[in-house]
């Protein structure tokens, strides 16, 4: 894995942490990576095949899954982070009216063994979805 | 002055806030600004990458990085940064 750049600001500790993820899913082969933040993987269990961008976003707003989506084309899963990194309601709301996935750390792995994976969401103790909406 | 004065150029921006540590006159490694899109601005990612292209700009010639952070009036209101209580209002 070269060490290239992108106009994103995603650090290679970043992306190398994420790409390590996703070489050991058990539901993902073939992982590949271009274009420094995106990675096409294919999946055992759905036999598709899934585009997905590693950015590492503090609060990732619609503007910026729009500007995903209008550099790289067809992403299926935005992947923005982990620690403080969250999403706006609306980039969320956004994203599963379009299909597309987007996940902080500790959803992106459950995600990727679901079907329709823009869908997924962890619940609490309650069965309550949880989702992980930036609020002050 | 020069950061206030570069987020005045597009109508569609309806606020703009500085955080952070340097708007906390602490040490710093870039500076943060919160740029507030008005909802209906039908133009959002031209003026995603103007405003980038801007900054950019301006951190090349101060020699520091800009971190722009762009938000639509509803998203703003949902106050999803850990600073709301503390941003310096720019443009507002």
């Amino acid at each position: 894995m070269t060490n290239g750049n992108n106009t994103w600001d995603v650090r290679f500790s970043h992306i190398a942490w994420f790409e390590r993820l996703l070489l050991s899913h058990k539901n993902l082969t073939n992982v590949q990576r271009h274009d420094d933040i995106i990675f096409e993987v294919d999946r055992v269990a759905q036999k598709d095949h899934l585009k997905i961008l590693c950015c590492n976003e503090y609060a990732m707003g619609v503007t910026l899954v729009q500007r995903g989506l209008a550099e790289f084309g067809g992403v299926n899963i935005f992947y923005i982070g982990g620690g403080w990194c969250g999403y706006t309601q609306e980039a969320k709301e956004f994203c599963q009216s379009q299909n597309i996935g987007l996940f902080v750390t500790d959803e992106v792995h459950g995600a990727l063994w679901k079907a329709d994976y823009w869908t997924y969401h962890r619940r609490d103790k309650d069965g309550n979805p949880v989702y992980y909406y930036k609020v002050a | 002055m020069e950061i206030r004065s570069t987020t005045t150029r597009w109508p569609d921006v309806c606020a703009a806030f500085g955080f952070g540590s340097f708007f906390r006159s602490e040490p710093f490694d870039d500076i943060d600004v919160l740029i507030v899109l008005r909802q209906e601005c039908q133009l959002r990612l031209v003026t995603y990458y103007e405003l980038k292209t801007a900054f950019d700009n301006l951190g090349r010639n101060y020699g520091v990085r800009f971190d722009v952070t762009v938000l639509t009036e509803r998203e703003f209101s949902e106050r999803p940064l850990r600073d709301m209580d503390s941003l310096v209002p720019l443009l507002a």
